[in-house]
């Protein structure tokens, strides 16, 4: 999350959007962008969409078989989907984080 | 686990910081999808 935002220009020049997602509510997820932005600064905002999958709960979490059935929540993970809305590539992080380098690098290769 | 490379994503609408966003409007673009388990962790 964090290093998606430091990378959301290499991703739009890229053609590339960002959604990221967990279970938490939507009040939640505006909670937590406003936490990371400088309120006296407009350019520090999130500009990418943080979404909510709290309710129905977990259900595109579960339709994309990353949902953890135990704790309730989104396995951390990415999915890399095309311009014709094709998963091209896909990764469940267990003890690591996303790395945007590599996320850039295979959407260079689509 | 997980959904794998070859099959259409499924679609999806969700409430987000920024409104509502439905995916297949971004057809046309590349989309990175991520789901972390909880904000205000590591996130």
């Amino acid at each position: 999350m964090r290093g998606f935002r430091a990378n959301y220009e290499r991703f739009q020049a890229v053609n590339a959007e960002i959604i990221e997602i967990s279970c938490d509510p939507v009040a939640v997820q505006r909670a937590w962008t406003a936490s990371m932005t400088d309120e006296d600064d407009e350019s520090d905002a999130v500009q990418f969409p943080v979404a909510s999958d709290f309710w129905p709960h977990g259900e595109v979490s579960k339709a994309y078989d990353v949902f953890n059935e135990e704790r309730g929540n989104s396995r951390r993970s990415v999915f890399i989907i095309d311009t014709e809305g094709m998963i091209r590539w896909s990764n469940v992080y267990t003890d690591s984080l996303p790395a945007s380098g590599e996320l850039l690098h295979e959407i260079e290769q689509l | 686990m997980a959904l794998q490379p070859g099959i259409p994503a499924p679609d999806f609408t969700l409430n987000t910081h920024l409104g509502s966003i439905t995916l297949s409007d971004l057809r046309g673009k590349v989309v990175v999808v991520g789901f972390h388990p909880a904000s205000f962790t590591g996130g």
